[in-house]
């Protein structure tokens, strides 16, 4: 219906796959699927999949700041979630995406990194978060901060005695408190399309929209956290005046409560 | 990287005006470029301009574990990029032969010298040590890339200061600049690599720029004669590195030559670093500001086409040429400063000189004199 | 244009500076100071490049940010992406189809606000260069300070101790908004305050682009 709008030809109200242009996709929520991780969660929104694990291991902490544990997140544009991706080591796509999410969480301060301290300058906890995109569909940042951020909620973090005399180390795993996480970031993808005059909004773009408003991704991301913006990326795209600018942030809020809604229903659900 | 062609016109010329006793720009043979350094506001960064050809170095330094062999010595690390910032052909995040060679030759002449005391770098035996990283960033390359790169390797690392370490115990502590005064690097002398082009007839150019040295090291129909020849001394005369890149076969004369040449040369290039450093110094505690934007100036501004018109003949400067449409043009330039200057040159004598490098167009009038 | 001046002068930006053709062997060159931060930016173009990466549509952008010193890291590649996607909006691109351009940015001084003068520079660069453009950008940063307050372009101790720095990149055109990111938390009235002061504020630089190209017309 839809492939002729980038000829300007009609004006159209609607996505390639027959949704208005301020609706979204569906969203599938299942945490916990990889039993080998120490937490996980996978999402599809529409076509897009992206599945995080989480891998705890113990360090030493950094010099510099010896009180704080580590949160390392990555997310990898693997071939097989499109044919845009090569093998080999990681796209720079792939590494704007991950610092896109890594700066939302630090943004955030979802997670207090002194938490995972256990014993200051001698003992921590890292964090390695990988989100792998199975299928690339557009709007991966969204996804890829849902999975993320269901991930860190249904963590527990074993507890851990530790001897400062002999320095050794023991885990109890049976004992296990979940992380404590303060807030909760969502993302929300547009895409901005040039339509003569004026330009268009649209709410969670697919891969084949996001590369018809000429990005690389999508062109605008905004991130709610707790009724405060703790993000905000516009690359590309047309630009963007006040009016839109307002316009896509009150859907981003809309959207990010219903996100928020299905996380928690689902992890709710789970126990 | 992209291949460069050079034109047999070129190649010609180049040649012939050399064997002449002319250079492009109008320098003699032994003549070098205008060098300059400045400095930038951290310790160990500073850009080496040598005549149009820029380097930017930087020295960086971090505590890691010594090499199990050398136990009691810090690390030199030398990195050279040159990205397509320096010149077109380059191309992003590859390496080139040039690149290679240009990082080897300055491990040669700092590392292999042993001009740095790394003993001194070192914190505690076996654990910890300094590791110094110096990169040389290409920002134009314009010839001599070896001479400038060598300076820039010299300058920063002789600026360089790292922080101060305390030990207690088992555990290091390393101060904050704000904290303690940072250390500077010992050097026990310093080397510095001058380049010479060889062309036929044993004809020695030394700083040679981007034209001359492609010249030279380009096959013309006879085979190859002409060769790049690296000297690199110290400010005592020693020899430190001797580097022969192409095919010229010549006698030891031209070797012996250029070495005593070198040895001028270098000696004046260690203080012109020596003597900018201690400038610098007295600057700094001063608490005067150092910036990298002191280097910008709008006081002179270049045309577009200035890098076409570097050319200078004998007998003939930019600046003796009037332009047809002074007057005329003058008017539009109401916004800048007077191109004249009113001196006074003698006793009840003053004179209206023209500025240099105040005009920006020349003509190029068949009326220039022989000699 | 008496009121227009009373908006505009509570602004004031960091003092800026600008060479061009500051390189000879690039196509076009800019250094620019702005404060303490300094960026020297050289764009090539339109070059011949690898028929993989040609486009049939429009120039090809390859963009190279270069830190200091140290090895390339992932901040660098979000720096280009930045920088990339900005200058293409800008780039009448469709104008050297089967083409590359090249900018390559290096880091001279950082002391804050280095993606704005990054941005800034390439502009001016690409400006030098003759590349055809849609329209210039500004970009302009702030940061919320720790009493609620807006400070455009801070100093360098403001930048460290800023809980929210904001950068926007704006068109010469409309002032529409081109780039936009965020560090750090900001609610939605402060963040379009933000926006407004930096939009009101990118004519100063614009201004500043205006009096460069006037000196250099002369010469060009």
């Amino acid at each position: 219906m839809t492939s002729n709008t980038h000829t300007g030809t009609t004006v159209t109200i609607f996505f390639e796959d027959g949704r208005k242009f301020n609706d979204q996709r569906d969203i599938k929520l299942n945490v916990n699927a990889i039993k080998t991780a120490d937490a996980s969660a996978v999402v599809k929104c529409g076509n897009t999949t992206v599945v995080c694990g989480i891998k705890l291991e113990l360090a030493k902490p950094k010099a510099e700041e010896p009180d704080v544990g580590f949160l390392v997140t990555n997310v990898e544009l693997l071939p097989l979630c499109s044919s845009k991706f090569r093998p080999g080591p990681p796209s720079d796509h792939a590494q704007v995406i991950s610092n896109i999410v890594s700066d939302i969480v630090t943004n955030s301060k979802c997670i207090n990194l002194k938490d995972l301290c256990i014993v200051p300058d001698k003992l921590s906890w890292v964090l390695y978060c990988d989100m792998v995109c199975m299928d690339y569909d557009g709007s991966v940042v969204d996804a890829c901060l849902i999975t993320l951020m269901s991930s860190l909620k249904t963590l527990l973090l074993p507890s851990v005695s530790f001897d400062v005399e002999t320095e050794e180390i023991k885990v109890d795993t049976t004992i296990k408190t979940p992380l404590p996480v303060n807030g909760l970031p969502i993302a929300t993808s547009f895409a901005v399309y040039q339509q003569l005059s004026r330009s268009v909004i649209l709410t969670d773009p697919t891969a084949y929209e996001e590369e018809m408003c000429g990005g690389l991704g999508a062109n605008l991301i905004a991130c709610w956290n707790k009724g405060q913006l703790c993000g905000v990326f516009k690359f590309g795209g047309s630009n963007l005046s006040t009016e839109n600018e307002k316009e896509t942030l009150a859907l981003a809020k809309q959207k990010s409560k219903l996100v928020e809604k299905v996380i928690n229903i689902c992890i709710e659900n789970k126990s | 990287m992209r291949d460069l062609y050079l034109s047999n016109c070129e190649k010609n010329f180049i040649q012939k005006i050399i064997s002449e006793g002319h250079r492009l720009d109008g320098r003699i043979y032994n003549e070098s470029r205008k060098l300059d350094i400045s400095y930038g506001s951290e310790y160990g960064s500073c850009i080496v301009s040598l005549g149009e050809t820029k380097i930017l170095a930087q020295v960086s330094c971090e505590v890691v574990q010594p090499k199990q062999i050398r136990p009691n010595e810090g690390i030199l690390f030398i990195n050279v990029e040159i990205s397509p910032m320096a010149a077109p052909q380059f191309e992003a995040n590859r390496q080139t032969d040039l690149t290679v060679y240009l990082n080897r030759l300055l491990e040669k002449c700092y590392k292999d010298s042993k001009c740095i005391d790394l003993e001194s770098l070192c914190i505690v035996v076996e654990e910890k040590v300094w590791s110094l990283r110096v990169d040389i960033k290409v920002l134009n390359h314009d010839g001599n890339l070896i001479e400038c790169a060598s300076i820039a390797t010299l300058a920063s690392l002789a600026h360089f200061k790292r922080p101060d370490v305390t030990r207690s115990g088992d555990s290091v502590i390393i101060h904050t600049l704000s904290e303690k005064d940072p250390i500077p690097t010992v050097l026990f002398h310093y080397p510095v690599c001058v380049t010479f082009a060889i062309f036929s007839n044993n004809i020695l150019v030394s700083d040679p720029s981007f034209i001359e040295e492609s010249v030279c090291t380009s096959n013309s129909e006879e085979g190859s004669t002409g060769g790049l020849l690296v000297v690199g001394m110290n400010q005592y005369k020693e020899l430190c590195v001797l580097n022969l890149s192409g095919a010229a076969i010549y006698n030891s004369n031209v070797v012996h030559k250029a070495i005593l040449n070198a040895s001028d040369r270098c000696k004046n290039i260690v203080e012109e670093v020596k003597s900018k450093i201690v400038t610098d110094d007295n600057l700094r505690q001063k608490r005067v500001k150092i910036n990298f934007a002191d280097i910008i100036t709008t006081d002179h501004i270049q045309t577009l086409c200035k890098k076409d018109l570097s050319i200078c003949l004998k007998n003939f400067k930019i600046n003796d040429v009037k332009r047809e449409d002074d007057s005329e043009m003058s008017e539009d330039n109401i916004t800048e400063d007077s191109k004249y200057d009113v001196v006074a040159t003698k006793t009840n004598v003053a004179e209206i000189k023209s500025k240099e490098a105040k005009s920006s167009w020349i003509e190029i009038s068949s009326e220039s004199e022989e000699d | 244009m008496g009121q227009k001046d009373d908006i505009y002068q509570n602004f004031q930006l960091r003092p800026m500076k600008c060479e061009l053709n500051f390189l000879s062997r690039s196509d076009g060159s800019a250094i620019l100071s702005q404060g303490e931060t300094v960026v020297t930016v050289s764009v090539n173009g339109p070059l011949d490049i690898k028929t993989t990466s040609q486009s049939i549509e429009k120039a090809t952008l390859e963009i190279l940010f270069s830190s200091k010193g140290g090895k390339p890291s992932v901040a660098d590649r979000f720096k280009e992406n930045v920088i990339r996607q900005t200058c293409e909006t800008a780039i009448l691109g469709c104008l050297y189809p089967r083409t590359g351009i090249t900018i390559t940015i290096q880091e001279l001084e950082d002391y804050g606000g280095l993606l704005s003068c990054a941005i800034n520079c390439a502009c001016l660069a690409l400006l030098n260069s003759g590349i055809s453009l849609h329209h210039v950008v500004a970009a302009v940063s702030c940061i919320v300070d720790e009493t609620g307050n807006i400070v455009l372009e801070p100093e360098y101790q403001q930048v460290q101790s800023a809980a929210t720095k904001l950068y926007f990149v704006f068109d010469s055109r409309d002032k529409n908004l081109v780039t936009g990111f965020t560090e750090g938390a900001v609610g939605e009235d402060m963040y379009l305050e933000a926006l407004e002061k930096c939009r009101a504020a990118s004519d100063l630089v614009f201004n500043f682009y205006r009096d460069v190209v006037t000196k250099y017309s002369n010469v060009i």
